[in-house]
This record gives C-alpha cells, sequence and structure tokens, in this order.
C-alpha cells in the first residue's frame, strides 16, 4: 500500500552546512508518529521542506504516491498534507469562526467565491462548528483571535490545520508554552482525530511524544538516526548518547 | 444551537446598520437641499470612491500605496479620449476607464507582491511617476501641460444632459459612488474578501491553509485599479476637462491622507475622510484664499497630535450606540 508520506534521500544544503542529509522515511496511512532530536538536529527544516517553505537540494516528497516535491505551499495544502506552526500563526484580527470557516471553505474550493457568503454554505458553517467544538473553541468562536488568552491561540492554532482537512498533519511542537493543565485539551483535540490521519508530531516534551506516538524517529545532525517504536526509542543506547551524551 | 449562532455570527458583518442607511439618505438629500453646493458635492463623491478604492488595498489587502493617482490618473484620460473620439456616452466611458485601470493595476500589481512596506511604496510611487512623464511626454495623445482638451460628454444614459450648475453630475457621481459601494461591500463580505483580509493579517499562515496569496493580491489590487479609474473617469467626464495633474504625486498623497483621516478597513472611512477634507478645504479657502494649505496642515498635524481616536471617540460612541452595539 503508498505510504502517506514518503520522503526519498532529502538533502538540503545552506552552503557549506547539511541542515537534512539523506534523510528517507515512510509514514504509512493512518498512524501516529513522533520526530525528536535535540535543538539543532534539524527538526525544523525537515519540517519547512516538506511544507515547501524551503526547496531541497535534492530528493523526493511524496504525498499519497504524488510526487510534491516541486509545488507550491498552498498546493500541497490542498493535497492533504497540512502544517501547525511552533509560535502561532493566526489571523489576529479574525474570530476563531471565521478563520476556521475560511479553512473549510478552502477546503471546499469556495474561498474565492465573489458572491456566495460563507454563512449561506451549510457545509461550512457545521463542520466549522463540528472543528471548533472538537478543539472547545465554540464559546469565544466570535471573539478576534488576537483577544484570547494563550492556551486557546493555541487551540486555534491547531484547529485551523485539522480545519483543512488534513490526510498527514505535521505539529510542530504543539505544545510550545502551553501550561501542563492545559495540555489535554490539545491531545483531547488530536485524539478525535479520523484513524485514516497520518500525524507526525515533532515536539521537544518526551512524555507528550511518549503519550501520543506508536512510532518515532529520531533525527540528529541533519540525519535520521534510528527509528522504532516508543519502547525500543527508550532503551536504545543511541537516542540516550544524542539527548544526554554531553551530560 | 450551536449551527443557528455560529450561522448569525457568520453573518453578522453583513447585517446594515441604522447608521449606513442614514448616512445613504443624507448623501441622497444633499443634492436638493444644498443646490449652490453641487460642485462640492461632486468633489466630495469622486475623492470618496478614490479613497473607497485605496482602502481595499491597503484596509482589506494590507498593500501600502503612494501611488494610486497612476490608476486615477489613467482612468481620468481614458475616459476623456473616449469623449474626445465621439464615444459621448458617460456610462460607456466608465466602463473603458475601468477595464483600462484595471489592466494596469493587473499588470503592476507583480510589483508589489514581494517585499516590504517601504519598497511597496518606492514602487507604487514610481509607477505613478513614469506615467506622469508619459502623459506630459506624448502631447499628441493627452495634450500635455495645455491638458485634453474638446472633451464632449453626452446625456448619462441618454437622457440627462450635463448642466451648468452640476445637478446632473453631482447625482451622476453619487449613484457611481453608491453603486460601487455596494459592490466592494459584497466583495469584502465574500469569502474572497475575507481571504484577502486573512492574507493582510497573516501571509504564511494563508498559504499554510491553502489560500492562494499572490493571486489574492493581485486580485484585490486589480479591483482597487478599476476602481481607482473609475473616479478617475469620474473627475474627466464632470469637468469635460484632463489635466497632468490627475497623475500628480499630491493627489496620491491627498487620497492617502483622506483614507486616514476616516480610517481604514470599514469601507466608510474613505467616505467620512473625503467629506471632512473636502469641507475643511473649502472653508479654509474661503477664509484664506491664500493660506488655506497652511492651515489644513496645522490641523491635520494636530489631528496626528491629538490622535485621532480622541478626536472623533464623542462621534465613534454615537455611531458605536447607534449600531446597537456596546
Amino acid at each position: 500500500m503508498t505510504a502517506a508520506l514518503e520522503i526519498t534521500a532529502l538533502m538540503c544544503r545552506f552552503g557549506g552546512l547539511i541542515a537534512t542529509n539523506d534523510v528517507s522515511l515512510s509514514l504509512p496511512v493512518g498512524g501516529r508518529y513522533a520526530l525528536i532530536g535535540p535543538n539543532g538536529a534539524g527538526k525544523t527544516t525537515l519540517i519547512n521542506l516538506l511544507t515547501g517553505v524551503l526547496k531541497p537540494s535534492s530528493g523526493r516528497i511524496a504525498l499519497n504516491g504524488v510526487d510534491v516535491t516541486n509545488i507550491s505551499p498552498d498546493r500541497r495544502v490542498a493535497a492533504g498534507l497540512v502544517r501547525t506552526f511552533q509560535i502561532n500563526q493566526l489571523f489576529p484580527a479574525l474570530t476563531p469562526l471565521q478563520s476556521v470557516a475560511l479553512a473549510v471553505a478552502r477546503r471546499l474550493g469556495l474561498d474565492g467565491g465573489l458572491w456566495r457568503r460563507l454563512d449561506r454554505s451549510p457545509d461550512v458553517v457545521a463542520q466549522s462548528v463540528a472543528v471548533l467544538e472538537r478543539f472547545g473553541l465554540l464559546d469565544v468562536m466570535d471573539q478576534p483571535a488576537a483577544t484570547l488568552p494563550y492556551g486557546r491561540q493555541r487551540l486555534l492554532e491547531i484547529a485551523l490545520a485539522v480545519a483543512c482537512g488534513p490526510r498527514v498533519l505535521l505539529l510542530d511542537e504543539p505544545a510550545a508554552g502551553v501550561p501542563e493543565s492545559e495540555r489535554d485539551g490539545i491531545l483531547a483535540g488530536l485524539a478525535a482525530l479520523p484513524r485514516e490521519v497520518s500525524v507526525l508530531l515533532i515536539e521537544h516534551d518526551m512524555d507528550l511524544v511518549f503519550r501520543f506516538a506508536e512510532h518515532i524517529f529520531v533525527l540528529a545532525a541533519g540525519a535520521l538516526l534510528t527509528q522504532g517504536t516508543p519502547a525500543e526509542i527508550a532503551a536504545d543506547p543511541k537516542v540516550r548518547e544524542v539527548y544526554l551524551g554531553h551530560a | 444551537m450551536n449551527l443557528q449562532a455560529a450561522r448569525q455570527a457568520l453573518a453578522a458583518p453583513a447585517r446594515v446598520r441604522l447608521a449606513e442607511l442614514l448616512f445613504w439618505l443624507a448623501a441622497l438629500a444633499a443634492c436638493p437641499l444644498l443646490p449652490e453646493r453641487l460642485l462640492l458635492i461632486n468633489e466630495i463623491a469622486i475623492a470618496g470612491l478614490f479613497a473607497l478604492s485605496l482602502d481595499l488595498i491597503l484596509g482589506y489587502g494590507g498593500i501600502v500605496s503612494l501611488g494610486h493617482a497612476a490608476f486615477f490618473g489613467l482612468g481620468a484620460y481614458v475616459a476623456g479620449l473616449v469623449g474626445k473620439i465621439g464615444l459621448a456616452e458617460p456610462v460607456t466611458g466608465l466602463l473603458v476607464a475601468a477595464a483600462a485601470a484595471g489592466v494596469l493595476g493587473f499588470a503592476t500589481s507583480f510589483l508589489v507582491l514581494r517585499g516590504s512596506d517601504l519598497t511597496r511604496l518606492m514602487v507604487t510611487l514610481s509607477v505613478s511617476l513614469v506615467l506622469g512623464e508619459l502623459a506630459n511626454r506624448m502631447t499628441w495623445l493627452t495634450g500635455g501641460a495645455d491638458g485634453l482638451q474638446g472633451i464632449v460628454i453626452g446625456p448619462v444614459l441618454g437622457g440627462f444632459e450635463f448642466d451648468m450648475f452640476g445637478r446632473v453630475a453631482a447625482f451622476y457621481s453619487l449613484a457611481v459612488l453608491f453603486l460601487l459601494f455596494l459592490l466592494a461591500r459584497k466583495l469584502v463580505l465574500s469569502p474572497f474578501g475575507l481571504s484577502v483580509r486573512a492574507v493582510a493579517g497573516n501571509p504564511l499562515r494563508s498559504a499554510a491553509i491553502g489560500i492562494p496569496v499572490n493571486r489574492r493580491l493581485v486580485g484585490i489590487y486589480t479591483i482597487s485599479a478599476c476602481y481607482a479609474g473609475v473616479a478617475g473617469a469620474l473627475l474627466a467626464q464632470t469637468t469635460q476637462f484632463v489635466s497632468l495633474d490627475v497623475l500628480a504625486f499630491h493627489r496620491s498623497a491627498e487620497v492617502m491622507l483622506i483614507l486616514v483621516i476616516g480610517g481604514t478597513g470599514y469601507l466608510y472611512g474613505g467616505l467620512i475622510g473625503a467629506i471632512l477634507f473636502k469641507l475643511l478645504q473649502d472653508t479654509l479657502s474661503d477664509l484664506t484664499p491664500q493660506y488655506w494649505e497652511f492651515w489644513l496642515g496645522i490641523i491635520f498635524v494636530a489631528l496626528v497630535v491629538i490622535g485621532r481616536d480622541r478626536v472623533f471617540a464623542a462621534p465613534q460612541m454615537l455611531w458605536h450606540r447607534l449600531r446597537g452595539q456596546p
């Protein structure tokens, strides 16, 4: 069966620096994955390569068997590859409802419409409400995003990506800056994602990684160090080395 | 329950407020009530439409421009030339002018896609300077410094001849302004309009939810150029004269000033700004025919120093009360 996301021999050089070194990995459809690695391992570079912000020096990225290596970021989203950001990237003046409705409309191909408003589309309204409900944002759906407390903004950050109807969802440190007590909201929203969505979690917080992922990739110095189940990774001396080796 | 609430919340910005109705009723009443001020009303309507067009790119698209007169001036010259070659029906002239300005807007929109606000200011300014110099040099077409003369404008829709008091002119400009305002309102409330606001607010995230950022900016810039072209065409038709002044830098600066006075991003800012600016200009130039620009400048500096919010706090409170909001 075709993998949801297939990365083959991906390289990215900045001058003499090799930020991504011959990374190949495959995400079968519908799994829960995590990508970990110490600071500077190249996690963010890899995300930027996947989403089209950066162009790889060589290698190939395929989504459900279709080569997306050279298509623009917005067309990758249409193909089902959606990301969240480590630092919130919201629409400050729009409400959660407007933001999510826009993402839903984009998926339904209605976002460029000049005539029919989004409130006139029952599909957009229903699907937007469903996403907001899943992330517990219904009570603040009509307040500008900029005025929401940080925890709520973090949920909106993820809700926006989910509203795009991803087949592969890249979560860049979704719990960054969120206090322990509010993390369950994020996990609950993610747990409710349809099983056929493949999720790749990029995270520093090992507790979150081990609670969420079924399969873990470890990145170090731009290259894939190892991969395996949480138990295998936890027991792997090489992983301990890169995380704790300097201590 | 939730669906109903969400539908209503999404529809809320589209609700027509009482204050909006009053605004347009007052505009309609202005012509018969102030028969000696028809020329001024015409001027306000044109400046308002021009500022409305700037609001589409600045207030909604987040694109700063110091060269919006390029489209205004092109529209004016095209409408003037259309009148000169004998196609006297003014509405046709408006459409041709809008199309010409739209083509220029589309072509130059690619220059404002990249870069910071500063580069956008430079690029838009440069485009208008180039156009101004072209108009100056192409005397065979534009009349150069002497202006475009011999413009013949027929009756509006074949029935209303322009009169020397400016009655038809004022009604005509107001009617065009009203129709284009309705269209702009529809536009900014549409999914396209929402996505343009999203792009202005966060282009990075817009692309990350699949919105084609550049296409949205090209779209709104082109539409805005059409609007500015119509405003210029109205000026050419109602004054039956076009001079190099329509492309001058001070027009681009003035329309920015007008929009900023009234406020960006709610469509009425350009219209309110135009009313305040033109009334002030008219009053001051009556009081001191030689120094009115000095006093106008002083007042605007004061406005900036005191802060528009504080100056307009009282009328704004009234506005919110009329809209039924706290």
